[in-house]
C-alpha cells in the first residue's frame, strides 16, 4: 500500500469519524440524561443542514452566522418536541419514546420532501483551496470541519466538566432521583439537553451538508451511524462516543477503501455485536435497569 | 368463561367466517384478495414479534429473520426445484436454528442496548444477502420463485391462481396466530408475562429466564421463517430491502396502535392499518405522514392500542348512564 | 430561549394543557393528510374514457424521478383532453391518469399495478426505475396491459418476450452513441484513450457497466475497471482514491444520480483528476453546480436540455411552471411519452386491443417533442422495436457554468 493512499485514507477517516462523533455526542446526551430512544436524531441533522441551506444558498447570508442560526433554530424545535411529545414518556417503557420517535421519522422526513422538494441540494463551500500531505490532497474545507468538530466536542466536554448547568446535566446522568433531591430542576435540564443535543447534529448536518449534498431523506443514514457509535461507546458518555465515532469513521474509510461498503457495515454492526456480548453495556455506558 | 371473553371469541369467529368468504363477498376480485394475501403475512409478521414482546422486549431483527426463511425457500426451489411445501419447513427450521445460535449472546443485553443488538443482527443479515452476490444474488435479489402446485387423487390445485394462494396465506396465518395463541394461554405464557413484569423476580422464583427467552425468540423467529417462505413464493422475487429494518418497523407499528397487551392487538393493528395504507396509496408523502401521526397520537392518547378502545367506551357509557341516574 | 421558558411555564401552570394542544396540532394535521385522498379529482362524467395508470415511485429515495415521470403524463392529458381528447375511428375518447404510489419497492409497486390492472381496469400502464417495473412486469404481460417505462438494464425481463412492454428512456448504452462521438469530437480522440466506470452496487450499476463495457468495445477505448459504491456511502473519497489509481483519460458515472455525480466530480477534482467526467443520469445541472461549486468542470451530461431552445420545449416548460409550480429537465425528457402511446391508439384505430395498439407504438415516429426526434429501435439486438430513441441534448459544464453543448441522434450501429 502506498503512504499517499495511507495517508488519504487516514485523513478521511479522522474527517468522517468527527463528524460522526459530533452526531453521536448529541444523541448519547439525550440518551444518558433522560434515557429514551431517540430515533428521529438523524431528522434534526437533516433540518440543520437545510436551514443553513435556505439561509446560505437562497437569502445569500453569511454561511458561519447561518451555522449558528441553525444551530439556535434546531435547539428550539428540539426543545419544544421535548416538552411536547417525550416528556409524558419519561420513566415509561423505551418502547414508547421508539414509537414516537419513529414516528417524527416519517413525519419530518416526510413533510421534508413535501417542503423542500425531492431534488438534491447543496450548500456551497465558503473555504476552497488545499494542500498536498505526504502525497495526499487535503482540502482546506475539510481540515476546517474537521477543526470546527473537533473544536465543537472539547467545548462541549467543557461545558459538561465546569459549568453549573453541565454539572448538574451530568448528575441527572448519573442518578436522576438523587440529583432531583439536591434540588437541580431535572425537567429544564431535560428540555435543555434534548435542545442541545439535537442542536449539535445540526451543526454537523450543516458541515457534512457543504462537503457532501442534501436530501430530505439523508436523515435515516445518520440515525444509524449515531447509534451504532452510541452503543459501541456506551450510552451516556461522551469520550465514549468520540472513540466509537473515531473507529466507525475509520472502518468506513479503510474498509471501503480496501473491500466494499457492505463489508464495511457488516464489520461495524458485528464489532458491535461482539462488544455488546461480552460487555453487555458498550465500551464505557451506564446500565439501565 | 367471562362475559368479555365470551364477546372476544365471537367477534374471532365472525372475523374468521368473514375472511373464510371473502373471495366470495368481493366476487373473487383478485385486488382485494391481494390486499387480504397482505394482511395475512403482515399479521403472522405482528404477532410473531409479539410473542417475543410478552418476554418484554422487541427484537429489530424480526424482518431478517422473515429474510432468512424468504431466501431459504427461494434458494431450495431455484437450485434444488424443492417446492414450498418442504421449503416452509425447512425456512422454519433455518431461521429458528440460526435465531437459537445468535440469541445465546444476544441475550445477554437488555433494555436499549438489546434494540441495538437485534439490529445489529437484522443489518448484518440483510447486508450478507447483499454482499454474497454469488450466492444470494445481491442487492437485485432472487427470480422467479414460482408458487407450489397440490396433487392429490381427485384434487389439482394450482397456487399460482390468487384465491388458492389466499386461502394458503390464510390457513398458514391462522395457524401461526393459534400456535402463539396456545403458547400465550399455556403456563409457558405466564412465565413470560412474569418475564416481562419482571426479569429479577421470576429469575428469584426459580424461573430460568434464559431459557424462556432463548426459546421463545426461536420460536417466534421460525414463524417468521415460514412467513418468509409463503411471501417469497407469492411474490415470486426477493431482494434484501425487503427484510430490513422498515419491515421491523413497520410490525411494531403495527403492534402499537393495535395494542401491546393480547394478541387481539397485532392482528387487529395489521389489519387495519393495512387496509388504510391501501386507502392512501394515491396520496403519497402524506401517506407517510399519516404514519407518523397515528403512532404518536396512539402512543400518547391510546397508551393500550385500538384493542382498548371497546373497554374505554364502555367505561365511559358507564361513567355517563352514573350521572344520569 | 425566554419564550421557550414562558411556554414551559404555561405548560408547568396546566394553562394550555398538552392535549389540548397536542390534539388541536393532531386533528389540523389529520385533516391535512386525508383531504387530498378525499378529493381526488371525478372521474370525466360524459363521454368516454381510456384510463392510463401510474405505478410510480411517489415517496422513497427514488420519488424524484416518479413524480417528475407523473407530471409528463398529467400535463399530456390535460393538453389532449384540452383539445377535445382522442379520435377513435370518429369517436373522441377523453383521458383519466390514475397513480398510486410504489415507495419504490418491488412489492408496493406490484400491489399497485395489482389495484390498477385488476381494479381500476386500466390497458396502459406507465413506471419508472427498475425495482418498480419488476414488480409491474409479472401483472402488466399476462393481462396484455401496455407498459411504459424507464428502466435501464435488467435485460432478462426485456425484448421479445415481453410484447407489451415498452422502454421510452433511452439507457445509458443508447446515450452512449451521441455522448462519446461527442467527446471525441470536442477532447479529441487521443486524449481519451482510457476509461474507468464508477456506480451503484446493485443490478443497475452492474447493468451499466455492462453498457460501458460494450461501448468501450465499440470505439476502441481502454476499459480500466470498474467501482462501486454504496446507496448509503456519505464520502466518496473511497471510491474515488480507488479509481483514480489506474488513472484513466475519462470516468463515466452511471447511474448515478445528481448528489452523487456531483459529490464524486468534487471528489475527484480535489484529489487532482483532470480529465472528462461523463454521468448519464444525472440530469440536474443546478445541483451539480451547487455542491461541487468551483470544481464543476468539464462535466459531461448526455440527455440533459439544461435551457429549452425550440418552441415547443419552450412551450412544455412554461405550461409545467403554470401547472406544477416548477420544471426540471429530467421531466422534460418524460413529456412525450403520453404522446406516443397516444399516437399508437389513434393509429391502430382502437384503445381495447392492446396487441394492435403495441404493433402500431413500434412504428411510431415523434418528429417535434422535448428531446426533439423520436423513434422505437432495437430490432436487431432485441428482435422488437420497444427501446425509445431519440435527439441526446448534451450539456457541458465548465468552470462553473452549464451551456447546451451538443444535440445529435444516436449514431447506433447497423446491429443495433
Amino acid at each position: 500500500m502506498a503512504l499517499d493512499e495511507l495517508t488519504q485514507m487516514t485523513l478521511t477517516g479522522i474527517n468522517l469519524g468527527l463528524m460522526y462523533a459530533l452526531i453521536a455526542i448529541g444523541l448519547t446526551l439525550i440518551f444518558g440524561i433522560m434515557r429514551i430512544i431517540q430515533y428521529a436524531h438523524g431528522e434534526f441533522y437533516m433540518l440543520g443542514a437545510y436551514v443553513l441551506y435556505y439561509w446560505a444558498a437562497v437569502l445569500k447570508l453569511p454561511y458561519w452566522v447561518g451555522i449558528i442560526v441553525s444551530a439556535a433554530v434546531i435547539f428550539v424545535v428540539g426543545a419544544a418536541l421535548q416538552l411536547l411529545l417525550f416528556r409524558p414518556l419519561h420513566g415509561k417503557n423505551i418502547l414508547y419514546s421508539l414509537a414516537v420517535s419513529m414516528g417524527l421519522i416519517f413525519i419530518i422526513s416526510s413533510g421534508g420532501l413535501l417542503t423542500f422538494g425531492t431534488i438534491v441540494k447543496g450548500i456551497p463551500s465558503v473555504v476552497t483551496g488545499g494542500v498536498m500531505v505526504f502525497g495526499a490532497f487535503y482540502t482546506y474545507e475539510r481540515m476546517v470541519i474537521s477543526i470546527v468538530s473537533a473544536g465543537l466536542i472539547l467545548g462541549l466536554w467543557y461545558f459538561l466538566q465546569r459549568t453549573t448547568t453541565g454539572m448538574a446535566m451530568r448528575a441527572v446522568s448519573q442518578d436522576p432521583e438523587v440529583s432531583s433531591l439536591q434540588g437541580i430542576n431535572t425537567r429544564r435540564i431535560h428540555w435543555i439537553a434534548f435542545g442541545m443535543g439535537s442542536a449539535m447534529a445540526a451543526v454537523a448536518g450543516c458541515l457534512m451538508g457543504t462537503l457532501l449534498s442534501i436530501v430530505p431523506t439523508m436523515g435515516f443514514i445518520a440515525t444509524v451511524k449515531a447509534f451504532m457509535i452510541v452503543i459501541l461507546g456506551g450510552l451516556g458518555s461522551v469520550p465514549g462516543a468520540l472513540i466509537g465515532g473515531l473507529i466507525i469513521g475509520f472502518i468506513d474509510s479503510f474498509v471501503t477503501t480496501l473491500v466494499s461498503a457492505d463489508v464495511a457495515y457488516i464489520i461495524g454492526f458485528a464489532t458491535i455485536f461482539v462488544i455488546l456480548a461480552f460487555k453487555p453495556t458498550g465500551l464505557f455506558g451506564q446500565d439501565w435497569d | 368463561m367471562t362475559e368479555n371473553t365470551k364477546v372476544a371469541a365471537g367477534v374471532w369467529l365472525i372475523a374468521i367466517a368473514f375472511a373464510f368468504l371473502l373471495p366470495v363477498i368481493c366476487s373473487y376480485d383478485k385486488y382485494i384478495l391481494h390486499v387480504g394475501i397482505t394482511i395475512a403475512f403482515n399479521i403472522a409478521l405482528a404477532t410473531s414479534m409479539w410473542l417475543i414482546w410478552t418476554l418484554g422486549f422487541i427484537s429489530f431483527a424480526h424482518a431478517g429473520f422473515m429474510g432468512i426463511g424468504a431466501y431459504t425457500s427461494a434458494l431450495l426451489f431455484t437450485g434444488l426445484g424443492w417446492s414450498l411445501w418442504v421449503n416452509m419447513w425447512l425456512a422454519a427450521a433455518v431461521a429458528g436454528l440460526m435465531a437459537f445460535v445468535i440469541s445465546i449472546p444476544l441475550m445477554r443485553t437488555r433494555a436499549v442496548y438489546f434494540f441495538m443488538a437485534s439490529w445489529a443482527v437484522g443489518e448484518v443479515i440483510k447486508r450478507v444477502f447483499a454482499y454474497y452476490r454469488g450466492i444470494f444474488g445481491g442487492w437485485d435479489g432472487i427470480f422467479n420463485i414460482q408458487p407450489p402446485k397440490l396433487v392429490l387423487p381427485g384434487l389439482n390445485i394450482d397456487f399460482s391462481s390468487r384465491v388458492a394462494y389466499y386461502y394458503l396465506a390464510l390457513v398458514c396465518c391462522g395457524l401461526i396466530v393459534y400456535v402463539i395463541h396456545r403458547i400465550v394461554r399455556s403456563r409457558t405464557g405466564m412465565i413470560y408475562w412474569s418475564i416481562h413484569e419482571s426479569e429479577i423476580l421470576a429469575q428469584h422464583v426459580g424461573i430460568n429466564v434464559l431459557k424462556h427467552k432463548v426459546i421463545a425468540f426461536s420460536t417466534a423467529c421460525a414463524l417468521a421463517g415460514v412467513t418468509g417462505a409463503l411471501y417469497a413464493h407469492y411474490h415470486t422475487y426477493i431482494n434484501p430491502k425487503t427484510f430490513d429494518i422498515w419491515q421491523s418497523e413497520f410490525s411494531l407499528v403495527h403492534i402499537i396502535v393495535g395494542g401491546l397487551n393480547t394478541l387481539n392487538g397485532p392482528v387487529l393493528g395489521a389489519t387495519l392499518l393495512t387496509v388504510v395504507d391501501e386507502l392512501l396509496r394515491p396520496t403519497g408523502w402524506y401517506r407517510v405522514i399519516f404514519f407518523g401521526v397515528v403512532v404518536i397520537l396512539t402512543v400518547l392518547f391510546l397508551p393500550g392500542g385500538l384493542e382498548t378502545v371497546p373497554a374505554r367506551l364502555r367505561a365511559l357509557v358507564g361513567k355517563w348512564r352514573k350521572r344520569s341516574d | 430561549m425566554l419564550e421557550l421558558e414562558r411556554l414551559t411555564k404555561l405548560f408547568e401552570e396546566g394553562k394550555i394543557t398538552r392535549r389540548t394542544f397536542l390534539s388541536t396540532a393532531s386533528a389540523l394535521g389529520l385533516t391535512a393528510a386525508i383531504s387530498p385522498a378525499l378529493l381526488s379529482k371525478p372521474a370525466h362524467a360524459e363521454g368516454k374514457v381510456i384510463k392510463i395508470g401510474g405505478a410510480v415511485p411517489l415517496t422513497g429515495p427514488v420519488a424524484y424521478w416518479g413524480i417528475s415521470t407523473m407530471q409528463g403524463w398529467v400535463d399530456g392529458a390535460a393538453v389532449i383532453n384540452e383539445k377535445g381528447g382522442i379520435d377513435i375511428g370518429g369517436e373522441k375518447h377523453m383521458l383519466e391518469i390514475i397513480t398510486y404510489d410504489t415507495k419504490g419497492t418491488v412489492a408496493d409497486a406490484r400491489a399497485a399495478t395489482t389495484r390498477l390492472v385488476e381494479q381500476d381496469q386500466v390497458k396502459y400502464v406507465f413506471s419508472q426505475a427498475a425495482a418498480s417495473t419488476i414488480g409491474m412486469l409479472q401483472i402488466t404481460e399476462p393481462a396484455k396491459v401496455i407498459s411504459v417505462v424507464a428502466c435501464w438494464g435488467y435485460l432478462k425481463i426485456y425484448g421479445k418476450d415481453y410484447p407489451y412492454h415498452f422502454r421510452a428512456e433511452m439507457s445509458d448504452y443508447e446515450q452512449g452513441y451521441a455522448y462519446i462521438p461527442f467527446m471525441q469530437e470536442h477532447y479529441g480522440k487521443d486524449k481519451l484513450k482510457s476509461a474507468a466506470f464508477i456506480g451503484p452496487d446493485d443490478q443497475d450499476g452492474i447493468d451499466c457497466n455492462y453498457s460501458y463495457k460494450r461501448l468501450m468495445e465499440y470505439y476502441g477505448i481502454k476499459d480500466l475497471g470498474v467501482e462501486y459504491f454504496n446507496w448509503e456511502d456519505t464520502d466518496f473519497y473511497p471510491i474515488v482514491t480507488k479509481t483514480l489509481k489506474s488513472n484513466p483519460d475519462f470516468i463515466v458515472t452511471s447511474p448515478s444520480p445528481p448528489g452523487i455525480t456531483a459529490s464524486i466530480v468534487k471528489a475527484a477534482r480535489e484529489m487532482g483528476y483532470k480529465g472528462p467526467i461523463s454521468s448519464p443520469a444525472a440530469s440536474e445541472t443546478k445541483t451539480i453546480l451547487e455542491v461541487a461549486g468551483e470544481y464543476a468542470h468539464d462535466v459531461v451530461l448526455p440527455v440533459t436540455c439544461v435551457e429549452p431552445v425550440t418552441d415547443s420545449q419552450k412551450a412544455i416548460k412554461a405550461r409545467f411552471i403554470k401547472r406544477f409550480g416548477d420544471f426540471n429537465a429530467l421531466a422534460g425528457n418524460y413529456s412525450w411519452w403520453i404522446y406516443g402511446l397516444v399516437a399508437a391508439i389513434e393509429k391502430a384505430g382502437t384503445f381495447e386491443d392492446t396487441k394492435a395498439v403495441a404493433d402500431a407504438m413500434a412504428t411510431v415516429v415523434l418528429e417535434d417533442t422535448y428531446v426533439g426526434k423520436v423513434t422505437w429501435e432495437g430490432q436487431n439486438s432485441f428482435g422488437i422495436r420497444r427501446q425509445g430513441v431519440y435527439d441526446c441534448y448534451t450539456t457541458l459544464i465548465e468552470n462553473g457554468k452549464a451551456r447546451l453543448a451538443d444535440v445529435r441522434y444516436p449514431e447506433l450501429p447497423d446491429t443495433y
